[in-house]
């Protein structure tokens, strides 16, 4: 693979909403955590896999024979 | 100071954050096809690990590892912090009941309990178990809906229950007590009482302000408002 | 902005942070997790809508007793699911066991499907038109023989008032005879005839909300624990949060009211007039009373003359405490106490039924009681007032105040008064002279009418006489020779069985009006279910008879909500006003108090109070609008002991009553399985003293027998009932304890004296 750039961006982004719910715990932190931050790490997260997959595969790690 | 699993979750949960922004920002930087062109090994000073390696790991830690610990720190205050009844305190339409309850010359269930100390702490989520990590996945899902509704602002005041309030949750104290044995009502209606058919709200009355009272703009409302020592 | 993609080879050392691609890609990857949190929440709702279990809350009232209820009907597909208190309405959310049955109310089987005529001695299906064509003819037979009171009407308060209303008019103004009259008759006439004689007006002056406020409850002849449940709820929230708050209860059985009491007085049966003259005698001895509210507010009378305050205290000397304790049963300091609590508490409030009313002293009791807030002015301020509470869900709106009693005509009037009569033949439209002068037969010589053949055709409606009446064995064979009527819900009553015609009635949300409830809130019923089988409402009932008839110009009004805009013209002639109260505003509002003379009037909380009561006079505080002085009166009322006294040939009191988990004849309560198995079987309650003289041990069969009848049924043995005392609920048709009960009755109000009997008990082998 050769970048993770949006990944990594998106993460940020998750990783700053997380933040401020975790010091300031009030209903609004805790929507955009719920409902955006945690979406935003799993797209992440799925990115990040799908280009390790593609990355494993064409350097045919993955193959038994 | 008090330090509960809350400041914990405070302090953890910044660093988890703030490495992980940290290590977002690198990983947002690296082309991993370049690397090894670049340099080949980084000294760790206790090992040398390929340059590459290095990039991967902390990929995998900023995108799969430490969002994963932030998640899991940051739920805390989701499903535990809602025990509190400040936390239930935090959005404002809670605020008449838990006023109210806090209010001893008030009649209602919640205000009863809450004035005689049958109680100790977390008097909300007492009552409305249903919450938290502890309740059913129902439970859980109608907390969610709610926070979705309220700070949407895709509500309408007075805010009304719409899923049936289990019984359980005043069985769970007062089932099987001697006070409880002793009034016929309670045999008489034992099986719909357990089963929810028949709620325990029919004789003992209001536990909250009526939605009346709680209505902005109602004669009772302003003073509902009012936050109670 | 960035710059656009590097190419390859270039540049290779440092990657561009913020190209075009990466925000866009960035954006789409918020866009989509906002999508996905969307979507969350899309699934939620839908998760939270599959799980209601209640498609629509309906308001509605309790079908049940006199507190009437505000209750919250929840319908699902057509049938009901659930019922719970209604939060908004006076009874805050609270109801009681048989409330909160009414979802099975709603499924109970034995209802009657379709109407019956009696042939060879059984009842036979028949079609409607049969069935009234009979009625009909056999009615317009009778009057056409035998003259317009030949035939009467039994009615129920548990008619909607629109039915009522209709039957009192059809009778009345169409028919021409006044035998219009009701099982109130047997439950609430003495307290409408002590209302009528002390204030000039019926109904309680206070309201439910008192409670709220009161220091001091005088509870007599009230077993308010059980039959009134969420009343005594409400009495406790209030010593709840008002500890020094004091419960008294009078009653000869340690119920549990009297459990929950502060201080409980085990009077003797029928005695209770020496205790409220006692107390009047303290109050005005020890200077208890409050002489500017009487100078203001009170004249004093014998019954016929008006005297002044001086004779009254002179004829309360026999009745100081140490002269009646042993008569009352209750200690001399007792009384003295209960007197200084009920005249020196900030603000008291009387609660009492049948304990008082069914009575051959009825009226007195009730006039005493109201005597005793009058002199010392505890009436007219929340907390601060005598309550007389309702039995039955529409005793107060549908009879009492539509006058749908032998001697009453609507709105407080009497047939007796040509002037009241001449009103209501202008306001009805009917010809002068055509409302007859004479009263007619109240419940008690109803019967007895029936019985030698005076009255010749009756319909009942909506009550069970048969198990009802006093002396009830003697009136079945009075109805089987009459012909009788019957319109009921449910099948198989005491009553039916004596009857020629049954027809098969609607029940509670079956069918849609307006039931008053104990202090005077007028509530309306929503229809939500279709009667089951044939069966129709009373008021097409009575409408389709007045046609038949050939009074369907008067009965012009054939829906309940015409009807209803009909009687709340007629009100408007009258201090009874409720002309506000339209349909309109009984949809949208928990119900509303009377007096309400205008559409924006919000009802009247205290009657005589000035600024609730639109008919008070500015600036009079308080005035008793209803007499022609504007003063409520205070009688001189001399205790009579009952002819049931006790003798050596009839040694224990007999008296009867609720419980809580039934309601009157059982019905409706006895057929709802969790109801009939908390109760069981009635049985007679006797104190285990009394048990141990009798040889009677708990579980034994006994003969309960009187002068009017004999009744066997087992025996329980308990503490709750006084020694010299034995008790029975009449919920159940298997111990009829009513044909046992003695027939006396007030001579004002007639009501029969339910609660004294003297019996004897013996044991029944096999």
């Amino acid at each position: 693979m050769r970048l993770l750039r949006w990944e990594a961006y998106c993460a940020i982004l998750g990783f700053l909403l997380t933040q401020v719910f975790v010091l300031v715990p009030g209903p609004y932190p805790m929507a955009l955590f719920t409902f955006v931050a945690q979406p935003l790490f799993a797209l992440a997260a799925i990115g990040y896999l799908i280009k390790v997959m593609a990355d494993l595969r064409r350097r045919r790690s993955l193959e038994t024979t | 100071m008090n330090i509960g699993f809350r400041e914990i979750v405070m302090v953890l949960g910044t660093l988890m954050c703030v490495v992980g922004v940290i290590f977002c920002v690198r990983t947002a930087r690296a082309r991993f096809d370049q690397i090894e062109a670049r340099r080949k090994e980084v000294d760790l000073g206790i090992t040398r690990i390929p340059a590459l390696s290095l990039e991967r790991l902390i990929a995998f830690a900023s995108l799969i590892v430490l969002p994963a610990g932030a998640v899991f720190l940051a739920n805390y205050h989701t499903f535990e912090g809602v025990h509190e009844v400040r936390g239930c305190a935090s959005c404002h339409v809670m605020l008449p009941m838990v006023n109210d309850m806090r209010d001893p010359k008030s009649g209602t269930l919640a205000a009863r309990h809450y004035k005689n100390r049958w109680i100790a702490e977390d008097q909300c989520y007492t009552c409305h178990s249903d919450y938290g990590l502890g309740g059913n996945l129902e439970a859980k899902m109608t907390g969610f809906r709610h926070l979705a509704r309220y700070t949407t602002h895709t509500y309408h005041e007075p805010i009304r229950a719409r899923v049936r309030f289990d019984n359980k949750n005043c069985l769970n104290c007062h089932g099987g007590t001697p006070k409880f044995e002793a009034v016929q009502s309670h045999h008489t209606a034992y099986e719909k009482l357990v089963s929810n058919e028949m709620i325990c709200l029919n004789c003992h009355g209001q536990a909250h302000p009526t939605s009346l009272q709680r209505t902005p703009g109602s004669a009772n409302y302003a003073r509902l408002m009012e936050a109670m020592k | 902005m960035g710059a656009g993609n590097t190419p390859e080879g270039e540049n290779e050392l440092r990657s561009s942070d913020f190209s075009r691609r990466e925000v866009l890609l960035t954006l789409g990857g918020l866009g989509a997790a906002v999508g996905a949190g969307a979507a969350m929440w899309g699934g939620l709702e839908l998760m939270v809508r599959s799980r209601q279990t209640v498609d629509s809350w309906n308001k509605a009232v309790c079908r049940f007793c006199g507190t009437g209820c505000g209750v919250m009907v929840g319908m699902r597909d057509g049938r009901v699911v659930d019922v719970r208190g209604d939060e908004l309405a006076h009874n805050k959310g609270v109801i009681c066991i048989k409330g909160s049955m009414l979802p099975e109310l709603t499924r109970i089987q034995g209802r009657l499907m379709s109407p019956k005529i009696r042939k060879d001695g059984k009842l036979a299906d028949a079609s409607w038109d049969e069935a009234m064509g009979l009625v009909a003819a056999k009615f317009a037979e009778c009057i056409h023989e035998f003259g317009p009171d030949s035939v009467a009407f039994y009615g129920s308060g548990q008619l909607f008032t629109e039915e009522s209303y209709t039957a009192n008019k059809l009778f009345k103004a169409g028919i021409g005879t006044n035998n219009v009259d009701g099982n109130p008759r047997l439950c609430m006439a003495s307290a409408a005839s002590g209302y009528v004689s002390t204030f000039g007006k019926d109904e309680p002056p206070g309201c439910y909300a008192d409670a709220d406020y009161a220091d001091c409850f005088f509870l007599i002849g009230t077993n308010t624990y059980e039959c009134h449940q969420p009343i005594f709820e409400r009495i406790r929230q209030r010593k709840r949060l008002n500890p020094n708050t004091v419960i008294i209860c009078v009653d000869p059985r340690r119920t549990k009211t009297a459990e929950h009491s502060d201080m409980h007085l085990p009077v003797i049966p029928g005695t209770d007039l020496l205790l409220l003259n006692s107390m009047a005698f303290v109050i005005l001895d020890e200077a208890l009373h409050d002489q500017q509210f009487i100078d203001k507010h009170v004249r004093f009378s014998d019954g016929e003359h008006d005297v002044d305050q001086a004779a009254f205290q002179k004829f309360l000397q026999p009745f100081a405490p140490e002269k009646v304790e042993q008569e009352l049963g209750v200690s001399a300091a007792d009384i003295r106490r209960v007197a200084y609590l009920f005249a020196k508490s900030p603000a008291t409030m009387s609660l009492w039924t049948m304990g008082i009313n069914q009575r051959i002293q009825g009226t007195f009791l009730n006039n005493t009681i109201n005597s005793l807030h009058l002199i010392t002015g505890q009436i007219g301020r929340p907390g601060a007032t005598p309550f007389s509470l309702t039995g039955q869900p529409n005793a107060c709106g549908g009879v009492r105040d539509t006058g749908a009693l032998a001697h009453a005509l609507p709105g407080g009037r009497l047939v007796a008064n040509p002037g009241h009569r001449a009103e209501m033949e202008k306001i009805w439209n009917v010809p002068e002279g055509t409302i007859s002068g004479k009263p007619g037969f109240d419940a008690v010589n109803l019967f007895r009418a029936m019985e030698d053949g005076r009255v010749k055709a009756a319909l009942i409606m909506c009550t069970n006489p048969g198990a009802s009446l006093p002396a009830a064995g003697r009136y079945h064979a009075a109805m089987e020779r009459c012909f009788t009527v019957v319109s009921d819900a449910f099948e198989d009553s005491e009553t039916q069985r004596h009857a020629q015609v049954v027809l098969p009635a609607a029940l509670w949300i079956e069918k849609q009006g307006v039931t008053g409830q104990g202090e005077r809130r007028y509530q309306l019923t929503p229809k939500l279910l279709d009667p089951p089988g044939q069966a129709r409402s009373d008021l097409q009932i009575l409408t389709d008879l007045a046609a038949r008839l050939g009074h369907d110009k008067l009965i012009a009004a054939r829906t309940p909500q015409a009807v209803w805009n009909e009687w709340r013209e007629v009100s408007t002639h009258s201090l009874y006003n409720f002309n506000g109260i339209t349909y309109d505003r009984l949809e949208k509002q928990r119900g509303l108090q009377w007096p309400c003379p205008a559409e924006d009037h919000p009802g009247t909380a205290r009657r005589y109070v000035e600024g609730d009561d639109p008919f008070v006079t500015k600036g009079a505080g308080i005035e008793f609008y209803g007499n022609h002085d504007k003063k409520a009166v205070v009688y001189l009322r001399t205790y009579t002991p009952s002819p049931e006294k006790t003798s050596a040939e009839y040694p224990l009191y007999l008296t009867t009553g609720r419980v809580l988990e039934q309601f009157h004849t059982g019905t409706m309560t006895d057929r709802i399985a969790e109801l009939h198995k908390a109760t069981g079987n009635a049985t007679f309650d006797l104190n285990p003293e009394d048990a141990n003289k009798l040889g009677v041990q708990a579980g034994d069969r006994i003969e309960v027998k009187s002068k009017y009848g004999a009744v066997v049924g087992q025996a329980r043995a308990t503490q709750v009932s006084r020694p010299g005392v034995i008790f029975a609920a009449f919920y159940d048709a298997k111990l009829l304890v009513n044909r046992s009960v003695s027939d006396n009755y007030d001579p004002t109000s007639k009501e029969p004296e339910f609660k004294v009997t003297a019996v004897s008990v013996r044991k029944v082998t096999a």
